[in-house]
């Protein structure tokens, strides 16, 4: 072996142990970012017709419990919910071969009351390919007499997945429409974060029109999350938000603002800002 | 001595592109099959969504471009008494990789690494010792010969 290549083979090898160490010292970090935890399905639906504008009926499979519901219905005409009204709400989902009904039963507390259906849990595992057909039956009872009985198409809505990170904690699977998001779960490297900050907020924003990228004051708060880090952590407390501004929030620039903290009651903590990136749609169910 | 130069560049150029691909087609195979996603959607989550998946990316890449180097100084080294045993003990090492318990992302990568190796060996042997290849000639020579030797 002449000296030439001795030294060329001394050289690589050195090279190829810093790379080496260097991979297994980033590897927690790259999984942390790279493989992220994923909902096995999401989908959204809305619909609406001259009176009702129903947004946000979502069917999904996160953290393994399988759930639907959680939309909103917005009556369109003044005094079209009355005090005392009885609303039941029918999802239908026909897929070719048979009817699937989701009934909801909504009471109306005051007049002209927006209502937000609640999210309850559903047995059948759901794709992409079973929502055929879908409508929402709805019907108005008001003195135990039907006023009102329509049936509303229901349009599947593209969703966009956002995530953000920076090198310790990052924000995953949060879900958006043009008019509807769904915060996401928060995790971090570090395990202990729970014990270290035992509470946590997170507020979600999104760019005015017109507004400054830079500039955080030209962001509007339209959805947070306050509680325990812990819960948090397990991907217990989710919040859905409604996005009513002119356009489409997903032409919106998203960042969230994550503040954690030491006790409930404390306002200020250890903040940052992580931002949105979504470019790409939730994932089908991976049990196929 | 310029030209020796300007191969030692294309060759270099060549080994760079090689190992890319073999750290590309790793990590898209790796993420399509853990998001069930479609390739666009594994370019993004590579290149878009986040740089720390990008720098290990390109981490990758660096250690597989030094790995192949050094298979090639090892091979300069030994050339006389170079045989196709390497190159069977890469393709049984290519099939072992998938029995070791690592991220299916180094399995793949190890298993593109090891193929590339092998087939560099094998055009290095073609060139630099061609009696290891007798038996082809042979085998190519009996099926181009006449049935009979009257024709």
């Amino acid at each position: 072996m002449n000296k030439e290549i001795k030294r060329q083979l001394i050289l690589s090898v050195v090279l190829l142990c810093m790379l080496v160490v260097t991979l297994f010292f980033w590897y927690d970090n790259f999984i942390f970012h790279t493989y992220v935890n994923t909902s096995d399905y999401q989908y959204c639906f809305m619909g609406n017709n001259d009176d009702l504008s129903v947004n946000g009926y979502e069917f999904y499979k996160d953290h393994d419990e399988q759930s639907h519901g959680g939309a909103r219905i917005v009556a369109l005409n003044d005094r079209f919910f009355l005090e005392g009204d009885q609303v039941i709400a029918t999802f239908v989902v026909k897929n070719g071969k048979e009817e699937m009904r989701y009934v909801h039963q909504l009471d109306v507390k005051s007049d002209n009351e927006v209502l937000f259906m609640n999210h309850e849990k559903t047995q059948e595992q759901m794709s992409g390919d079973e929502f055929k057909e879908t409508s929402l039956e709805v019907i108005v009872k008001r003195d135990d007499e039907k006023v009102y009985e329509q049936t509303l198409p229901m349009n599947m809505q593209q969703i966009i997945a956002y995530n953000g990170a920076n090198k310790n904690y990052a924000l995953q699977n949060v879900y958006a429409t043009a008019s509807w998001l769904k915060t996401g779960d928060f995790v971090s490297t570090d395990k202990q974060i729970d014990k270290e900050y035992p509470y946590i907020i997170i507020d979600y924003l999104y760019l005015k029109e017109n507004g400054d990228v830079d500039n955080i004051n030209d962001y509007e708060r339209f959805a947070y999350v306050k509680g325990k880090t812990e819960d948090i952590l397990n991907g217990k407390n989710k919040t859905v938000a409604f996005y009513d501004d002119k356009g489409s929030l997903l032409e919106r620039e998203l960042r969230c603002v994550v503040t954690l903290t030491k006790k409930d009651t404390d306002t200020e903590g250890y903040t940052f800002m992580l931002n949105l990136k979504g470019a790409i749609k939730a994932v089908d169910s991976h049990e196929k | 001595m310029k030209s020796r130069k300007d191969f030692v560049t294309i060759y270099m150029f060549r080994n760079a592109l090689a190992t890319l691909m073999a750290a590309f087609i790793a990590f898209i195979i790796s993420l399509i099959q853990y998001y069930q996603c479609s390739f666009a959607e594994a370019i993004q989550r590579l290149f878009v969504f986040d740089i720390y998946t990008t720098l290990y990316f390109l981490l990758m890449w660096v250690f597989d471009y030094v790995v192949f180097e050094i298979s090639k100084i090892v091979y300069d080294i030994y050339e006389e008494k170079v045989t196709f045993l390497p190159c069977i003990g890469l393709w049984i090492l290519c099939i072992c990789i998938f029995f070791i318990p690592i991220l299916d992302l180094f399995q793949y990568n190890l298993f593109i690494l090891c193929l590339l190796i092998s087939l560099r060996m094998i055009k290095e042997m073609w060139k630099r010792t061609p009696e290891l290849f007798v038996w082809v000639h042979k085998i190519i020579d009996k099926k181009s010969r006449p049935e009979t030797g009257l024709k």
